[in-house]
């Protein structure tokens, strides 16, 4: 019973994480950067919609809309006025998007004070089947993470731009070569990538607290997700977040619960040294 | 049709074309053969738009394209076959050739052209939803060969496409390229294999560290003494 | 290789400005000597984190800080000087507390300083402040380190004064919860795993025990953590009759809501921290009800400075105060106007002296600093906390009975 407990939990931890990890595995692929910024826009989700909700009085629905689509400009204006002209140095975009974090993050203490915020769950109880405790808030978050997951897997299999996407991700000289634009589909997926952060943050904020250093935890959680998967690889990195989610929850319970970070990582340097490019990452690309 | 006038390209800092003047005329099959590391293939991928030229102009039917983006090019009808293929491993045959089709918005005959590329290779027919990374060399140069021509071009450049490959399955290759120019495309081929690419051309250039040392006919270059010395040891 | 550099140089710049943009806003003074001169003003530095993981608490100790400033300048200053206070952001920070206080010292000659959340900082500074023969009253920095380091030499360590509450008094500030509310012989500890909330809960076992109560079981979660089902479970396995909650930073929130929504049969006390902050408290819903928690201070005639100063505080600044950043700082401030004033004079010996053998009235309580090291005393006719418990959104206090709201509010799902 305590382990179908555990395993329940585990899974609808992870989904929420696959959610936050796969716009950073589509940014790694396509752009070939590596983004510390990706955290930020996680933390705007979350601020956005707390000035909506709470400030601003919308519904969740109309909130969380918002901030997404918020979330996407934000990126597509970072992506075209800070990363455009240094996306070929590796280093200079470590530095230039980490002094970015940091940077919102002032802006954000600037604009909506330093405390701790929350937000009200928009799907309040628990649900009792058979001794399984499931919280309303957790399972209404996980399906909609499941459902944004699926139309981005969707998105990426049929559409065309999700097509070029891919090819970018896999092939870039050749996506050039067939004419696809290639600076336009990074910027796109950037985009894309900040609102899945945004979207994360959505539906986590009614379960977690909203701070303005809120993003680093998560970004050090999809950074270690998404290498485990195969940096760039999506069917990795959605399974890569299960596992994460399920290693955290089983060995808390079963090992020690100080442990549950710890035991991941260890997981992550074990795999790692076994296989170098992570679980799927024998082949390259989305 | 395509003429490039005095064509200078640094690759980073190393100069890798002095200056390249070379013409291609429509329906013609023309050869580019050279020594490894020659500039054979910043050539091609300047055409193709991914270098930029310090100097000299790029005409197509007249008009200069040097500075356009590559996106822009493959629409002027200009297309590339890639040394090494340069195919997305993850996704399908199919989708690979659909890729190739990116810049063509008609449906109908974008599906019409894949169907004819499946009679024009038949083995990739039978694949058509096998991963491109899962294929055989051959077969991979047959996937870089129909992609290129899924954007219906008018020029196709083709950089080493026999490179690697059974002598079987390079013969088959060549013979399809010549069956692309018989059908109204022109060729501009860059070839290793300078006794195969000879067969088929109208016309050929030699490229040695960044210059054209001599254009001409296949007979004629054949019956140059050095020419045949250098290229085909004899 | 010209652009590489130039970028490098924007994000170098970036980074300066971020460094730079937590300090700057907040130095307000010109530098300038101020000896004894009256008409010099008496100058205070606070080492306050503004920026950083604690950067939350330095707006609210300032807030705090400037209302002892005004009551005492409308009382005529410090022996006739006015009081300035120059705050400097220590990020929570040791290299920053320590460069913090060495500016102010050198650079703006503050005559003493107060602050520092962070014992690591706190203990740096101390030694600077030493050096220096500044008088340094220690305002929210808990850890017995302190002590222990004041006590082993205070000679040198003269002029530093431990106000905030030692680690023992956050958890005696616990213990009427587990002895006179619930009357429970068994408890539960949940903690972050951090060394403070270690100590805390090693502390917490022996006054426990001390009581009679037995700890059935503990669970340090990461500070990352956000999902609690393993603890949870194991609490229910461990059937305490108090929970006593050592998660006192961002996942204190997911915890207590996830412990509401389970219906744990268990009343839950928390130390210090997130889960006793109104704010947060503020959109939590009915997830915040029946958690207690210790307070240092609440609007409540604790002392008859108490009330009036949460008034004005709410007033001036339109938000409630948590009872502890603000209190402490505003304490510390007025201990070291008052001592001064008795003194008589700006000598800093005739100061030490006063501090070590007077007692000092603050919203707290009564202020009286053990003469070895210079801790000040908890419990009754000293310092001494409170315990409340959140009720739609509310601080209902539970504890001390002479000023309580009510009793404990029990959650119908409790045993």
């Amino acid at each position: 019973m305590a382990f179908i407990q555990l395993v329940i939990s585990g899974v609808l931890q992870g989904g929420l994480y696959a959610l936050i990890a796969l716009g950073l595995t589509l940014t790694l692929g396509v752009m070939r950067i590596t983004d510390l910024s990706y955290g930020v826009y996680y933390t705007l989700g979350a601020y956005f919609s707390f000035f909506f909700i709470i400030k601003l009085g919308f519904n969740f629905v109309l909130a969380g809309i918002l901030s997404v689509v918020l979330a996407f400009l934000i990126g597509l204006l970072v992506e075209r006025l800070l990363l455009r002209r240094i996306i070929s140095d590796e280093l200079s975009v470590m530095i230039l998007t980490f002094a970015f974090a940091y940077a919102l993050e002032e802006i954000i203490v600037f604009v909506w004070g330093s405390p701790f915020r929350t937000l009200p769950p928009y799907a309040i109880g628990t649900l009792n089947i058979g001794g399984i405790l499931l919280e309303k808030q957790r399972l209404v978050s996980f399906a909609v993470a499941v459902v944004l997951i699926v139309l981005v897997l969707l998105f990426l299999k049929k559409t065309r731009f999700g097509k070029a996407l891919r090819m970018v991700s896999q092939q870039q000289h050749g996506a050039y070569l067939v004419g696809i634009d290639v600076q336009l589909i990074q910027r796109l997926t950037f985009a894309v990538g900040s609102f899945l952060a945004a979207s994360a943050a959505v539906l986590l904020s009614p379960i977690y607290l909203v701070y303005p250093a809120m993003g680093w935890s998560p970004l050090l959680k999809a950074f270690g997700i998404v290498i485990l998967g195969g940096m760039g690889s999506v069917k990795g990195t959605i399974i890569a977040a299960f596992a994460l989610a399920l290693i955290e929850v089983l060995s808390s319970y079963y090992i020690n619960q100080s442990l549950s970070q710890v035991s991941f990582f260890v997981v992550l340097i074990l795999v790692i040294l076994i296989r170098p490019s992570g679980l799927f990452g024998n082949r390259e690309g989305v | 049709m395509l003429e490039v006038k005095d064509l200078v390209v640094y690759y980073g800092k190393a100069l890798a074309l002095e200056k390249v003047s070379l013409l291609v005329k429509e329906n013609e099959f023309v050869a580019l053969v050279g020594p490894n590391g020659a500039g054979k293939t910043t050539l091609l991928n300047t055409i193709s738009g991914l270098l930029t030229p310090a100097a000299g102009e790029i005409l197509w039917n007249n008009s200069k394209i040097n500075g356009i983006k590559p996106s822009e090019i493959v629409r002027l009808g200009i297309s590339q076959c890639p040394e090494g293929r340069k195919l997305a491993p993850e996704m399908t045959v199919r989708e690979n050739l659909e890729m190739g089709a990116f810049v063509r918005k008609d449906k109908k005959k974008i599906a019409e052209d894949l169907e004819k590329t499946f009679q024009l290779f038949p083995r990739l027919k039978e694949r058509h939803l096998q991963l491109a990374g899962t294929l055989s060399g051959g077969e991979r140069q047959m996937v870089a060969i129909a992609r290129s021509l899924m954007s219906r071009p008018r020029l196709l450049m083709l950089d080493e496409p026999s490179l690697g490959l059974a002598p079987i399955i390079k013969e088959k290759i060549f013979e399809v390229i010549r069956e692309i120019n018989s059908t109204g495309t022109t060729v501009l081929l860059v070839e290793q294999d300078t006794q195969m690419a000879f067969q088929f051309a109208d016309r050929a250039y030699v490229l040695e560290t960044g210059n054209i040392v001599m254009h001409d006919k296949p007979e004629h270059l054949l019956g140059q003494s050095e020419f045949r010395k250098a290229y085909l040891g004899l | 290789m010209v652009k590489r550099n130039k970028l490098f140089a924007v994000a170098m710049v970036l980074f300066l400005l971020v460094g730079t943009l937590g300090c700057s806003s907040q130095s307000q003074s010109g530098s300038g000597d101020s000896k004894d001169n009256p008409k010099q003003p008496y100058k205070i530095g606070l080492l306050i984190p503004m920026s950083g993981d604690a950067g939350d608490h330095g707006q609210i100790m300032i807030d705090g800080a400037k209302i002892a400033q005004e009551e005492i300048n409308a009382a005529g200053g410090i022996l006739g000087r006015q009081v300035e206070l120059i705050p400097f952001d220590s990020a929570a920070n040791t290299e920053k507390g320590v460069t913090g206080a060495k500016k102010l010292i050198e650079q703006d000659k503050v005559d003493a300083l107060v602050g520092t959340y962070r014992t690591g900082v706190a203990l740096a500074v101390m030694d600077v402040a030493a050096d220096a023969k500044i008088p340094f009253l220690i305002s929210m920095a808990a850890s017995d380190e302190i002590r222990n380091k004041i006590g082993k030499d205070n000679s040198y360590y003269k002029y530093v004064f431990k106000v905030a509450p030692d680690v023992a008094d956050y958890t005696a500030n616990l213990l009427p919860f587990l002895t006179d509310i619930t009357k429970a012989k068994t408890y539960y500890y949940a903690a972050e795993n951090t060394a403070w909330a270690k100590q805390l809960g090693s502390v917490m076992k022996k006054q426990a025990e001390a009581a009679g109560i037995k700890l059935v079981g503990e669970a340090y979660v990461d500070t990352s953590a956000t999902e609690f089902t393993a603890t949870i479970m194991d609490i229910k396995k461990a059937n305490p009759d108090v929970v006593v909650c050592g998660i006192i930073t961002a996942p204190g929130v997911p915890f207590a809501k996830q412990y509401y929504d389970a219906k744990v049969p268990v009343p839950m006390v928390v130390t210090s921290g997130v889960l006793t902050i109104p704010n947060t408290i503020k959109n939590m819903g009915a997830q915040s009800d029946y958690i207690s928690f210790g307070l240092f201070n609440i609007d409540k005639p604790i002392t008859d400075l108490t009330v009036p100063f949460w008034e004005k505080f709410q007033e001036k600044y339109g938000y409630r105060g948590t009872g502890f950043n603000e209190v402490k700082t505003y304490d510390s401030i007025r201990i070291l106007a008052e001592a001064i004033n008795k003194a008589g004079s700006f000598d800093k010996d005739a100061l030490a002296k006063t501090l070590e053998t007077e007692q000092f009235k603050g919203l707290a309580g009564t202020y009286k600093f053990d003469e070895t090291d210079h801790q000040a005393k908890w419990g009754e006719g000293y310092v001494n906390g409170v315990l409340a418990e959140w009720k739609d959104g509310k601080a209902q206090v539970i504890w001390p009975e002479n000023v309580r709201d009510s009793a404990l509010i029990r959650a119908p799902w409790w045993k």
